[in-house]
């Protein structure tokens, strides 16, 4: 028997079902991030986001709302620290 | 000795010294000589740093001769050449990421994994070959051409630490720093068979290290025994008050455990990753269950298990690198786009369309595939896969590589962030390197030393050395 450590998704829900953002769809979210590509540039990027779009969703969509993030919790001492630091090198 | 000098390990060449059969600058001219005969052709080495290593080979060569510093561990790398790939700042020292964008990038500190080695006595050879800010594929547009395979003319080495493992498996350096991401050390390391680790996160410094994932990044080291890694990471590991994600870890010598064998040692055996896969090549299945038969045969205990599948760990993974990617070069991508290289630009622009709730998400799902390691890390001392699903593939200037790869199997165990290594364990038909990864809980590298160097104890594959790609 096969040992399973994946416990059921209750994320199952994804965006798969959206339609892939057309080129224009595409132009107008680089233009809205403040992008400025030469024309070659925006070409490939049309070309390739529809690949990553893709993949976000298919992201579980629905987790429970107490599901945090992963994340590096970052101790105040330790903040401090690198504040020290960056304090010091302004001062040199 | 056995092995030509070229090829004499970290643990070989310490002792070499010890008994003044050979010295640090006799050994680092030696290196260099090889270098200058295969570089030609491997493009392992952006910067060549012969200063750098003679007046560190000088030293080494007092230390040795007084003796303490290196007998009590200060100086415990002394005269053993290395290089840096090209990602971690050297003072002084071109650091360009392979990148146009930081083609004449000087920096003025050192990274804090080059202190550390700079501070075991280590003799700097150069600054080696990577992908653009070690992500993409090798891109031929870049000021600098690809490092190439050692096994094999035309094909390539692998990931991002390319230079690395091509220079350490073709014996221009015992041993090499490479980073890894999503698998940059151990690719390399499967594809040029030699060992590559990937530390547990936060366990070296990442300070002065050109970014790709901040949340990912990691150093390691690439040798061709699990012995010489255990001693090199035994050198850079430790806390470091300025990298915020450096954790604090009590000191270990890595090589107390080596020797103690696996009898009793629990493997969780995951081969529903690669065996069946499409993306599979044929010769890595078997390669792979005739490892796992060498460490059953020892005593080990090997259980198949189940986690959850690579595209679901790849799809985190992709999402939270890219979005932090374009962060870490937005600037440049607002100012000189075109100044990335084609393969770089294809990978991480579209960084710059992921919402922020999409970001999150893939955190959200990063914690969930976390725990559901650490509950398999609960029950097994080490989780066994295929190292890459693939031998070394061949250099194809002419074709873009693929905007999402396969999924990567070594990119798990940058989610959980726990210690992982491949380790050579065959060949294909073809000659090329197979690879058996090897992982551990957090902070368990001792463990999986303890698994990789028994392997290695009881078989030979890493005693072979390429001789076919090595044209001069």
């Amino acid at each position: 028997m096969i040992r399973s450590f994946v416990k059921p998704d209750p994320g199952a829900k994804t965006l798969e079902r959206l339609p892939q953002s057309s080129k224009a769809d595409i132009e107008r979210m680089a233009n809205a991030a403040g992008l400025q590509l030469p024309e070659p540039l925006m070409q490939e990027l049309c070309v390739s986001y529809p690949s990553f779009e893709a993949m976000v969703r298919r992201l579980p969509r629905s987790r429970n709302r107490f599901d945090e993030p992963a994340h590096h919790l970052v101790a105040p001492g330790r903040i401090d620290s690198i504040e020290r630091q960056g304090h010091q090198e302004d001062l040199a | 000795m056995s092995e030509p000098l070229e090829y004499a390990t970290v643990a070989g060449l310490l002792s070499l010294y010890r008994s003044r059969a050979v010295s640090p600058v006799e050994v680092a001219k030696h290196q260099f000589e090889r270098i200058q005969s295969l570089e030609g052709s491997l493009h392992c080495f952006v910067t060549q740093t012969p200063e750098v290593a003679m007046a560190r080979a000088r030293q080494a060569e007092k230390d040795w001769q007084h003796g303490g510093a290196v007998e009590q561990n200060t100086r415990r790398l002394a005269g053993i050449p290395y290089g840096l790939k090209d990602v971690i700042c050297t003072a002084g020292i071109l650091t360009t990421g392979q990148s146009k964008i930081l083609e004449h990038n000087v920096p003025d500190a050192d990274a804090g994994v080059e202190m550390r080695m700079k501070e075991s006595g280590g003799v700097l050879m150069g600054k080696l070959t990577t992908y653009e800010f070690a992500h993409g594929g090798p891109s031929w547009d870049l000021p600098w051409p690809p490092a190439m395979n050692p096994w094999k003319a035309g094909y390539l080495p692998g990931s991002t630490s390319s230079g690395p493992g091509a220079a350490v498996a073709a014996g221009l350096l015992p041993a090499a720093i490479g980073t890894d991401t999503g698998g940059s050390i151990r690719m390399p390391a499967a594809n040029c068979g030699i060992v590559g680790v990937k530390p547990t996160y936060g366990l070296i410094s990442r300070r002065g290290v050109l970014p790709n994932t901040f949340t990912f990044d990691t150093c390691g080291p690439m040798t061709r025994t699990v012995e010489d890694a255990a001693l090199v990471l035994g050198a850079i590991a430790g806390y470091d008050d300025e990298d915020i994600g450096s954790v604090y870890h009590p000191p270990v010598n890595y090589l107390t455990d080596l020797n103690k064998g696996v009898k009793g040692v629990r493997i969780g055996w995951v081969r529903h990753w690669y065996d069946g896969d499409a993306n599979c090549h044929p010769d890595v299945p078997p390669a792979v269950e005739k490892a796992l038969e060498v460490l059953s045969g020892a005593g080990a205990i090997v259980e198949e298990i189940r986690l959850s599948d690579l595209l679901v760990y790849q799809d985190c993974k992709t999402t939270i690198s890219i979005t932090e990617m374009f962060s870490a070069y937005e600037h440049e991508f607002r100012t000189r786009p075109q100044d990335f290289g084609l393969m770089f630009r294809n990978k991480v622009l579209s960084g710059s369309l992921i919402r922020a709730e999409d970001y999150f998400q893939a955190l959200r799902q990063r914690l969930w595939l976390g725990r559901e390691l650490a509950r398999a890390f609960r029950e097994y001392d080490v989780i066994a896969t295929a190292g890459w699903m693939t031998p070394a593939d061949k250099a194809r200037p002419d074709k873009l590589d693929k905007f999402l790869r396969p999924p990567n199997i070594t990119t798990p165990f940058n989610i959980g962030g726990g210690p992982a290594m491949n380790i050579p364990c065959g060949f294909s038909q073809d000659g090329l390197p197979l690879s058996l990864q090897l992982a551990a809980a957090h902070f368990a590298e001792p463990m999986m030393f303890r698994v990789g160097h028994a392997y290695q104890q009881m078989t030979d594959w890493h005693t072979r050395h390429p001789t076919e790609g090595l044209i001069q």
